[in-house]
């Protein structure tokens, strides 16, 4: 085998630059042929199914052939993958991909939506936007979409973005188009709820939402009535009025819609089963983290569920002491002290709930409770290590392949067209250099109905941000435009070797200190974060682009929106 | 009977609620006890010396001497102890996520029995209190607030609805005074800005209730072909016009508080529990007269102007004149050691054990409207026990077992450090750190505005 390496590099090399769409857009009738022949791939051709050397008769995006013994026509394009693992394409079942984020000035909402209403909201004010489709949100060049595809995923039923009500979905194939038009597989999608509060106006608490859901059920159904009442006899009263949203719903009262709600943690599951209870719809928990408290109630209702691929970060390693005499001095008196046994009582008890937010998945298929994954909140170039991480903590592989593949098919009813490897099959796949559970497995390419995507091969480089072109050691003013206030202190930037670490001091509350987290420094840039309030965990992120005696930049708080800040400098390190 | 519903989903209500109840009795679990040899205060018969108290299905089964219990049930040996009535919170905030939806002046639609927190520690501070009953309120933003929750505290049941007391009557807030006032007036230039405003919102509300019922008795009587929009805050007021939701009232000045029985009364509601109700005192008889009752602080006030005029006499006054008054917390400190706020009482006022106890046990229980089933030691009634060391209106006092339908849920002797439910698997530790920002009651929770580095700034110097 090892004499054909060479080789092989070549056809692979020819291929790429006749048959495989490239990344700038290029119109796909540009290419030689449609139809190709994978020879001796290692095909899983279902979850559970070993990796067998196989290979794929692709025609025009379909699966046309599966078999050892094939050999290829003259027309086809053959495609040497011997080293590679294929699996069907993978489904995201609950994406926001090629939708951007809306960068909305929160506050400025929230005083237009208060002067605006008076304390009465409208739906939209509200958060209740049922007729929004999410067609009409994505953009065909967003580069979430390529971002998910180079994890493997070609299929994605993506939900506009919102609050207590976001818009129904639209199934897209994460092919490269110049219009998103040209991605739809399915515009009949599901619909979205949260319950995610307004700003300014009502709803502005999850009971407010919850009561607010309750009426929109009963008043969905009204409406129904009431124009089935009009058609049948319209002598004598006046036409019902029109209502988008209204009318927007009633798919859902029919059932003739599925409502997939996020639900991330146990108390939103047991409030969205309620819920659910209330209005009779057809419910799918989403975007789900922790359930562990709410699991025989989601066993008996039957729920099926998507789970988000978003996982808690594993904790820090801690930083290895360096033979410094200064910073030996410094830490003396904080970081040698042994750990009390209130702390290391608390770590095991963070440790055990890290453990069960990693067992989730596993929860579920031990009690038969059926899952696909969503990325909606997750990261997309998180998902495969996250779910290793699950397979790691006890996932079945055959359960996790399931989840990426025939379980979200089967969601979406396209278990005819996707999910498996099999004659008749879209040709979407994703290729692995490693059978795909491996820690050090990579995707190499990803097939959208036949066409290629290759991830290109990432230089490895020794340091995660790039180099640090300023020197922000030493003491900093700074002053926030806050609402209502100018918030003052001063910034401390130290330096321990190559790494830099620092602190913030408030001037109206003088004493405290708060650290400095994830500290980056990338060129003359400098972002990290801080815990304001522990308690109610509110963070404010910062992103501060420096000169050499003064800097300016924001401030983006949990909850409140992004403020300008801005200092100078007091002294160096040295002073 | 709720139109929405066509016949086929009448048969799945039925089937669905057969199988919540089912559901819920699971999961409230009921225990067996025999408590033996304690001296116990039953609050309606007396005190009785070296009694046993035996549970049967999380119910009290029988007291008296030499009682047996079948075998394999747990006895709790409380010679030298001293079981009473576990103690009940007329007025609290905790275990529930939201307290004020403090958008509109009237938001009789939210309730906050749809947002419990089973996770809340506090729930287990306050069974350490000997507390197994709060009503967890909606806050006093608006004039007319959200619907309320009496939970009983089964710590350590996960699933939210296993919380509610089933068969505890509703409840709904209403505030006078300065806090929907500046809410609603000051913050957002609308009705009301003054006392007489927040009158007419109670007015008007109520009127415009009962037009909206009348026009869904035309709809169901088939005098009107098309059904009306559904409003669940017109239907919830309509509820209260019907006698069928306890109002329990947030005010302070004896003037407001004639005010609203004035209104009450041409609108036909007669249920009321006045909360703080500073002012009590001057009105205390025109209070019995209607029939309200009242739930009060045992000395604590001076925290805004309209609060200005106080006693620590108010609770033995009311008392004393026959109105059913309550002490409360209003706080998930203050609720820990109710004991000796009742205690309060008998220094100022001069109330003696049993008026004393029962402001912490039958009367709340009674304003609650959940008196036939807990507030006193008697045959029949829910196992809701506490046993204290010592006499609880002793300073001395400290409750060892807290019992909810017959379950152990709190026992001094078995008290871990970490009793939290819920951990943050992403959660940093700061030892440093001192939680400042719960030194506030909550009445004002969700109204307060959260501001750069930690700063936590309420809307006013105090929220009551």
């Amino acid at each position: 085998m090892k004499g054909f390496k060479y080789k092989e590099y070549l056809i692979i090399g020819l291929w790429m630059t006749a048959a495989i769409a490239s990344s700038n857009g290029q119109d796909f009738k540009a290419n030689v042929t449609r139809n190709f022949f994978i020879k001796d791939a290692r095909v899983v051709q279902a979850p559970g199914m070993d990796a067998v050397l196989t290979s794929l008769r692709i025609k025009d995006g379909i699966i046309d052939e599966v078999g050892s013994h094939l050999v290829p026509f003259y027309n086809e394009k053959v495609i040497q993958a011997d080293s590679q693992y294929v699996y069907a394409g993978f489904i995201d079942a609950l994406s926001h991909a090629g939708i951007k984020k809306e960068e909305e000035k929160r506050e400025e909402r929230r005083e237009g939506n208060r002067n605006a209403s008076k304390g009465v909201a409208n739906y939209e004010q509200s958060g209740i936007t049922p007729q929004v489709s999410a067609l009409s949100k994505i953009s065909a060049k967003d580069a979430s979409i390529a971002d998910l595809r180079k994890s493997g995923f070609v299929l994605a039923q993506v939900f506009p973005r919102g609050r207590m009500v976001a818009g129904s979905s639209t199934l897209l194939s994460l092919g490269e188009t110049d219009h998103e038009d040209k991605m739809v597989v399915s515009g009949q999608g599901a619909m979205l709820a949260s319950f995610t509060p307004a700003s300014g106006v009502a709803p502005a608490t999850v009971i407010g939402v919850i009561a607010k859901f309750k009426e929109l059920f009963k008043n969905t159904a009204l409406y129904h009535d009431n124009e089935l009442a009009y058609l049948k006899n319209p002598a004598g009263i006046k036409k019902p009025g029109y209502s988008e949203e209204l009318a927007a719903l009633v798919p859902l009262h029919k059932k003739m819609m599925n409502l997939y709600f996020m639900a991330p943690k146990s108390k939103d599951i047991f409030r969205a089963i309620e819920l659910h209870k209330q209005s009779g719809y057809t419910f799918v928990l989403s975007d789900i983290q922790h359930l562990t408290p709410a699991l025989s109630k989601i066993k008996s209702g039957g729920y099926s569920l998507v789970l988000s691929t978003q996982l808690p970060e594993e904790p820090k390693e801690e930083k290895k002491e360096k033979d410094n005499a200064e910073k030996k001095k410094e830490e003396k008196s904080v970081d040698k002290a042994p750990k009390s046994e209130e702390e290391l009582a608390l770590e095991k008890r963070k440790e055990e709930s890290l453990q069960d937010y990693l067992g989730q998945a596993v929860l579920c298929e031990k009690n038969n409770i059926s899952f696909a994954f969503g990325t909606a909140s997750a990261k997309s170039g998180d998902v495969l290590k996250n779910i290793r991480r699950m397979v790691k903590a006890g996932l079945s592989e055959k359960a996790a392949l399931s989840a990426l593949t025939t379980t979200p098919a089967a969601m979406m009813q396209l278990s005819n067209r996707y999910g498996t490897i099999e004659k008749g099959k879209v040709a979407s796949f994703v290729f692995f250099d490693k059978p795909m559970f491996d820690e050090k497995a990579t995707v190499k390419q990803v097939w959208v109905e036949g066409t290629a995507y290759i991830n290109e091969e990432k230089p490895k480089s020794e340091s995660k941000a790039g180099e640090a072109l300023i020197k922000p050691e030493g003491n900093w003013t700074y002053s926030a435009e806050l609402p209502g206030q100018a918030q003052t202190g001063k910034f401390i930037f130290k330096k321990d070797g190559k790494s830099y670490s620092g602190n913030s001091t408030d001037d109206n509350s003088p004493g405290e200190n708060f650290a400095m987290e994830d500290l980056v420094i990338d060129g003359n840039v400098v972002k990290f974060k801080i815990i304001v309030d522990p308690t109610n965990s509110i963070t404010a992120y910062l992103e501060l682009t420096f000169g050499t005696d003064n800097y300016s930049g924001t401030v983006t708080i949990d909850s409140m929106g992004s403020f300008a800040i801005k200092g100078n400098k007091i002294s160096g390190p040295n002073f | 009977m709720d139109p929405t519903f066509n016949i086929m989903d009448k048969k799945l209500y039925l089937v669905a609620s057969l199988l919540i109840a089912m559901a819920s009795s699971a999961l409230a679990q009921q225990g067996n006890l025999l408590i033996k040899g304690g001296t116990v205060i039953t609050i309606t018969q007396g005190v009785k010396e070296n009694t046993d108290v035996l549970i049967m299905d999380g119910k009290i089964a029988e007291i008296g001497k030499d009682l047996k219990a079948t075998a394999g049930t747990r006895v709790i040996d409380a010679t030298g102890q001293f079981v009473m009535p576990g103690i009940i919170d007329a007025h609290s905030h905790i275990g529930i996520d939201a307290v004020n939806e403090g958008t509109h002046p009237v938001t009789a639609e939210v309730n906050v029995g749809e947002a419990i927190d089973p996770f809340d520690i506090a729930i287990y501070r306050a069974l350490a209190g000997g507390v197994t009953i709060s009503h967890a309120m909606h806050g006093s933003a608006n004039a007319i607030g959200g619907q309320c929750q009496t939970i009983k505290h089964r710590y350590g049941v996960l699933d939210p609805e296993a919380y509610k007391m089933q068969g505890a009557p509703r409840t709904i807030k209403f505030a006078l005074g300065e806090n929907p006032i500046r809410v609603h007036g000051e913050g957002q230039g609308i009705v009301p800005r003054t006392r007489m405003g927040v009158e007419q919102v109670f007015r008007s509300s109520f009127s415009e209730a009962k037009v909206y019922k009348k026009n869904w008795e035309d709809f169901r009587k088939g005098l009107t072909r098309l059904a009306p929009e559904y409003n669940l805050r017109m239907e919830t007021l309509a509820d209260i016009l019907d006698g069928k939701i306890l109002i329990h009232c947030h005010s302070y000045r004896a003037d407001e508080i004639l005010m609203l029985m004035n209104v009450l009364r041409d609108f036909g509601v007669k249920k009321i529990c006045f909360q703080h109700v500073n002012e009590g005192f001057k009105v205390a008889p025109e209070l019995a007269a209607f029939g309200a009752s009242a739930s009060v602080f045992a000395d604590w006030w001076a925290y805004k102007f309209e609060v200005y005029y106080s006693t620590a006499y108010n609770a033995a006054i009311l008392t004393k004149n026959g109105v059913v008054t309550s002490i409360n917390s209003d706080s998930d400190e203050l609720i820990r050691h109710l004991y000796h706020e009742a205690a309060k009482t008998q220094r100022y006022g001069g109330l003696n054990d049993d008026e004393a106890l029962r402001l912490i046990t039958l009367n709340p229980a009674i304003q609650l409207g959940i008196d036939h089933r807990v507030g006193s030691i008697e045959k029949g009634k829910d196992a809701d026990l506490v046993i204290f060391n010592a006499h609880p209106l002793s300073i001395y006092a400290i409750p060892q077992l807290t019992i909810v339908d017959g379950i152990v849920y709190f026992d001094r002797n078995n008290d871990k450090a970490d009793m939290r439910l819920e951990i943050d698997p992403e959660e940093k530790f700061d030892f440093k750190y001192y939680e400042r920002w719960k030194e506030k009651d909550n009445c004002m929770q969700d109204v307060t505005e959260t501001l750069f580095f930690g700063q936590q700034y309420h809307n006013s110097l105090h929220g009551h």
